[in-house]
This record gives C-alpha cells, structure tokens and sequence, in this order.
C-alpha cells in the first residue's frame, strides 16, 4: 500500500494556504498508510550562501529542528557524526523542510503545525510498512541532495543488491528501506552529474519492482511510474495548482477538482 | 431522480440504499452528487435501475453489477466494471487500468482511453473504448468482444482464448497479431553423468585401508529432499522434456492422520487435571463481527478444491462428509455447484484471481468468503486444469473453450 500526494502552487495567491489546502489530501490517504507520514515542504527559502538542514532525533520531544547556516555542507554533517551520532540529517538545500514521524497521518500534520505553513509546494507520504521497520527513520521522504527528496509508494525487488553496488560507491545508508537505496541511487547519479531526468530514466531500467515515485525539486516535482505501470498514480492541473495523488480522491478535495485536467 | 449526497453518506451509506431496492422497483433513477473519487461506487447493484454518478469515481466503481446502468460523469479508477454479470456501464471520461477486467456479461462503455488491461481475462463482457487502450488489454481474454476505436498498446490479446478483439484499420497495433497459446517445446538438454566422488590419501596404508572393500564404510546420508526418486525423475525431465504437472509439494510423504496425536487439552490452554478435562474442539468463526458466526465442531476445514479439478459428485461427497464431521468446505477455482451448495452445511466461497465461475448470486449463498491472494499447491495463480477434464459444464460455468487445457 502506501499513498502520496503532491501540490505546486501556480497561483501565488493560494501560497500561504499551502498547508490548509494539503491536509486533507494527506489525510485522505491514511487508508493507504496507516503506520507514518511525513512531508517535505518548499518555504522560506534561506539567503544566499546559506544551508537549510532538517535534523531528526529519535529521543527528544520535540524531535525536529531546522537548522540554518553558511557553513559547508560536508562540513556540517561530518561535524553532526562526530559531535551528535544520534541526529540525524534528515534533508538539506535552500527551501526544503522535511518532517516525517510515525502515527496517523492526521496526527503527525498536527504535530508538526503543517496546516498554517505557507510556501509553493509539498510532497507527503502515508507508509503501510512492509519492507521494514515502522520506525521514523524508515518513514519518506527520504533526501536525495540539495533541495531533493523522493517519496515513494511500491515495492523494490533488487533494492539488496543496488544496496551493496552503492556502498562500494561510498554511499551510507541509515536503515533496511528500499526507497532509501532508491533515494541514495539518484544521490549517487546527481553527484556525477547527471541530468534529473536522466536520472529518472536510467532509474526506470536500474530499479526492479513496481513503484510510482515522486521528487520533490527546488521548483516542482517529478513523478515517475515503473515500466509496466502496476502501482497507479493521478495528475491533474488546473489553472491554479498541479497535484498527483495515488489515488484521485485525495485530489477530490482541491478547489476546481472536477474541473481538473486528469491524467 | 433521487439525489443521494455520498460526502453526507458514505460510499456505505449509498450502497446499502440502492442494494435494498427490490427488482420491480419504482425508483428506478438515482444520482450520486459528491463522489469526490471514492471507492466500490454502485457495486454489487442487482436490480433494473439507472444510477449516475456526478464525477469522477474511484475504484471499482459498478464491480459485479447485475441489470442496472450506471452512467458516470467523469473518469472512473482501476476496475470500472470488474466481474460485471450484466446491465451497462458507460464512462464519460477516461478509464484506468482493468477496465471491464473478468466481465461475464453486459456493456462497458468509455467514452475516453481506457488505460493498461482493459477487459483482461473478459468472459463475455461487450467494451466499447472511443479512445485508446493501454498494454496487456483482453489478456487472456476468454469470450465476449473488445472494441477500440483508437490504438492499442503492447501484448494486445496476449494468450487469447476465443474472445473478439475489434481495433481501428488505421491503428499501428492493428498490424500486430495477437499471440495465442504459446507452443511447447522439448527441451534439448541432454543427460550426463554424475562424476564419481575421488578421495585424497594422506599416507599409503590408509589409502590401502580406504581401497580394502573388507573395510566398513559409513552409508551416505541422502537429503530427505532429492532422494534416488527425485533425482532420476529430475534427470529424466530434462533429458526428455516432458515434465509431470503436479501440485507444488503435494507429492511429499506426508505422515497419515494415524501418525499424529494431539494433546487435545493442551490446544486451549495448559491441562490441569489430565483425564477430567472437557476437550473442545469446537471453533467460532467471526465472533468480534460477524452477524452469523460460523462454529465448526472441529479445527480441520477441506480447502478449496475446483469444481473441474473434482467432478461434481466427489465435491457432493466432501460437502456430506465435512457436514457430518461438522466442519466446512470450500468451493476452489470452478464456481459454486448446486449440489456442493446441497450438501455442504458450512460452504465457504472462494473469490479468486482468475474470478472462474465467480458469480454475485452464489457469493450471497456462502456461508463465508475467502479471498484468495495467491495458491501454493501450484505455481501462480491457479485455476490450472487439463483439457481432458473441461466437460461442457465445466467450460460453461468458467467462460472457457471445452477440451482445451487451462492456465
């Protein structure tokens, strides 16, 4: 199972109602993931020369921090490793926010005061668990570089072996979740380089199962569906936002729905 | 026209209304405002009715409907009119994947495309798509027709029974011609024999010592699974090609039922008093929210064996014998008989994949439904039969050509 959804705000008006018009659309799809949900949010963006890091902690309360700074970004993880082994980096870049947690989904969008955020776009996540752990670390979106994240719905069927292919790359991996091998698969490919769409392309004939992805951009998303289309996703636009759900009834609920393109 | 609001009702709410309606009656034109994209709108409908749905629906929407037309005003998810017996459905937009998939009867109509498996494993459904379908439409399509007035994507009609496939002369997948039944071939494989085992001496008396067939020797401990048997029918199947279908495991030795003793006490809970213990072996099935629990006198059930793979007469003897032991049996890839239904008190249906002799009547005859995720008495899905025993009866009640063999 799994749902996700996506919004981008073409209207700039309806931008500091982001967060009001994405919640039922992710709470729609607690059907579909029960176990934990997480979101990444585009807002703010930091001033130039400056880093955005999503921090996570399994222990605190308040186990989320955003963390702002010019420093290196190399710099600041390996300086997190050797002072705070037990934070993690959950996303990095200029805009992204990423919040994920176990629970329902409607309880983590509390949680996180998602409903009054304002910004151009988000991409969400509800997890049914099959692969591994309920845990939050296992819980999407998981980052994929700066400003990038995906979140994923599907099943990966060589997610073992790509693991070990990219640990020989020097890639390292925090859980046993297939979309974080996804995830580090297009890390590794961006590092060399590589354009996102070719990414995504070469993704299709590398990554074996059948998934629908989307990632989150500085400027948008991406989704993608394996080659024979076995999980189902919708798009759907109208004049004022573009969204995609796995199902259309998260859509249903955005002003104009009927009245949306649908593909 | 009676106006149901499902974001008021619920999908439950709406279905509850319409399956109440009796055959002859008068209020026969509904629409459901709101849909807002949820699932098994106006599924399981048995009576002449027109229902329309004023959007776009999710899931399912008119699965197993019998007489009714169901118009949708938009576009419809994955399985618009799945096992539909017969009545119309008609999409004004665009379908999703396995529009019309297992169709026994009646007219799928969609306006727009219609997306990948359109009409798979169709036994009898008419589709008509004004647009395109995607890959794999009328896979393993068994009767009925599909016409596309657009293309049709890759392995259109792929493992065609006798179903009619109708797409547009101008259409590129029109020059395609679907792939039938594969052929089998004999595999070229050719037998070699097993080298024989070489063992290295450390000193020459105990290479004299090992030579000496005066010196005991320890019998090979064979694996309990490749014994002498497995292994020469192996060698054998690959040499020749021809390889025994049979049931995955189902040819193990098993121990007899003589073999085995239950603690019968110690299944409830731990004995307190060996002889004096009321044993029960009674079970109830569905005690948190069945309306009708089961209770069987025994925690063994016979599992679903076809109507096919069984005659009639055998599954007429289960369902007396499980009757009189008080149990259940279970129907399996075939349908429901008469006379399984007759003799079985406890009859529980099983909903398949291949949905061979699925029908809503017999689904509300059961006493319980177990849907069937996957089968490990053979590979894939089942519903496997050899064409010998497809009587007329047998191809009837699954939609299939008599005689012919069946994946």
């Amino acid at each position: 199972m799994c749902g996700i959804v996506g919004l981008y705000l073409k209207n700039p008006k309806l931008q500091p109602k982001l967060g009001q018009l994405f919640k039922p659309m992710l709470i729609e799809m607690t059907s579909r993931g029960p176990d934990s949900a997480g979101v990444a949010i585009y807002r703010n963006p930091a001033k130039k020369g400056f880093t955005k890091f999503s921090l996570a902690h399994d222990e605190q309360i308040g186990n989320h921090a955003i963390l702002t700074t010019n420093a290196k970004e190399e710099a600041v993880t390996a300086w997190l490793k050797a002072h705070y082994p037990q934070v993690r980096v959950v996303g990095s870049g200029q805009a992204i926010e990423i919040f994920k947690e176990t629970g329902l989904p409607e309880k983590v969008y509390e949680k996180f005061d998602l409903a009054s955020a304002k910004g151009t776009h988000i991409i969400g996540h509800t997890r049914m668990a099959t692969e591994s752990a309920v845990t939050t670390a296992g819980s999407h979106p998981f980052a994929t570089g700066a400003d990038l994240c995906l979140v994923h719905n599907g099943s990966l069927s060589n997610h073992n072996r790509l693991r070990e292919n990219l640990k020989r790359e020097g890639l390292e991996f925090q859980t046993e979740n297939d979309t974080e091998v996804a995830a580090a698969y297009m890390t590794w490919k961006l590092r060399q380089g590589v354009s996102l769409k070719q990414t995504l392309e070469d993704g299709i004939k590398d990554m074996d199962g059948f998934y629908t992805f989307c990632v989150g951009t500085h400027d948008g998303f991406a989704v993608v569906r394996d080659p024979i289309a076995c999980k189902h996703a919708v798009l759907a636009e109208t004049d004022d936002w573009v969204a995609m759900a796995t199902e259309f009834r998260a859509i249903a609920h955005l002003p104009g729905a009927d009245k949306a393109k649908i593909w | 026209m009676i106006e149901i609001d499902l974001e008021k009702e619920g999908v439950r709410g709406v279905n509850s209304r319409l399956h109440a309606l009796p055959k002859d009656t008068n209020e026969r034109h509904w629409l459901i405002k709101n849909p807002m994209g949820q699932h098994a709108i106006a599924c399981g409908l048995d009576a002449p009715i027109m229902v329309e749905i004023g959007g776009h629906a999710g899931f399912y929407c008119g699965g197993m409907n019998k007489h009714a037309e169901i118009l949708i005003h938009g576009h419809a998810g994955p399985g618009v009119a799945e096992n539909m017996m017969s009545g119309i459905v008609r999409v004004d937009g665009n379908a999703s994947q396995s529009a019309g998939a297992t169709g026994n009867g009646g007219l799928l109509v969609i306006k727009g495309d219609a997306a990948s498996r359109c009409g798979i494993s169709m036994k009898g459904i008419d589709i008509v798509v004004g647009g395109s379908v995607g890959h794999m439409s009328a896979f393993m399509a068994q009767r009925g027709h599909l016409v596309v007035c657009g293309d049709a994507g890759e392995a259109l009609g792929d493992s065609i029974y006798e179903a009619k496939l109708y797409i547009s002369p101008s259409s590129p997948a029109s020059s395609r011609r679907p792939r039938s039944r594969p052929i089998r071939r004999s595999s070229g494989a050719s037998a070699r024999p097993a080298s024989s085992i070489i063992s290295t001496s450390i000193t020459p008396t105990l290479t004299e010592a090992i030579m000496d067939p005066n010196t005991p020797r320890t019998t090979p401990r064979k694996s309990a699974t490749f014994d002498d048997y497995t292994l020469s029918e192996i060698r054998r199947a690959a040499t020749t090609g021809i390889y025994d279908i049979r049931g995955a495991g189902a040819k193990r030795k098993l121990p007899h039922f003589d073999d085995l003793l239950f603690l019968g006490a110690s299944i409830s809970r731990y004995p307190l008093e060996g002889y004096r213990e009321k044993c029960g072996t009674n079970v109830v099935l569905g005690t948190r929210f069945a309306k009708k629990p089961i209770e069987l006198k025994i925690p063994i059930t016979i599992a679903g064996m076809s109507f096919g793979s069984l005659s009639a007469q055998a599954k007429e003897a289960l369902g007396n014998g499980a009757t009189l032991a008080g149990t259940s049996t279970t129907t399996g890839d075939g349908g429901m008989t008469q006379e399984e239904r007759g003799h079985s008190k406890t009859l529980v249906y099983q909903y398949l994949p291949s949905r061979y002799g699925m029908n809503p009547d017999d689904l509300r005859k059961a006493d319980a439904i177990e849907v069937v995720v996957g089968q490990g008495a053979k590979p894939g899905g089942g519903g496997m039969l050899l064409g010998q025993k497809i009587s007329d009866r047998v191809a009837q009640m699954r939609c299939l050509p008599k005689g012919i063999d069946q994946r």
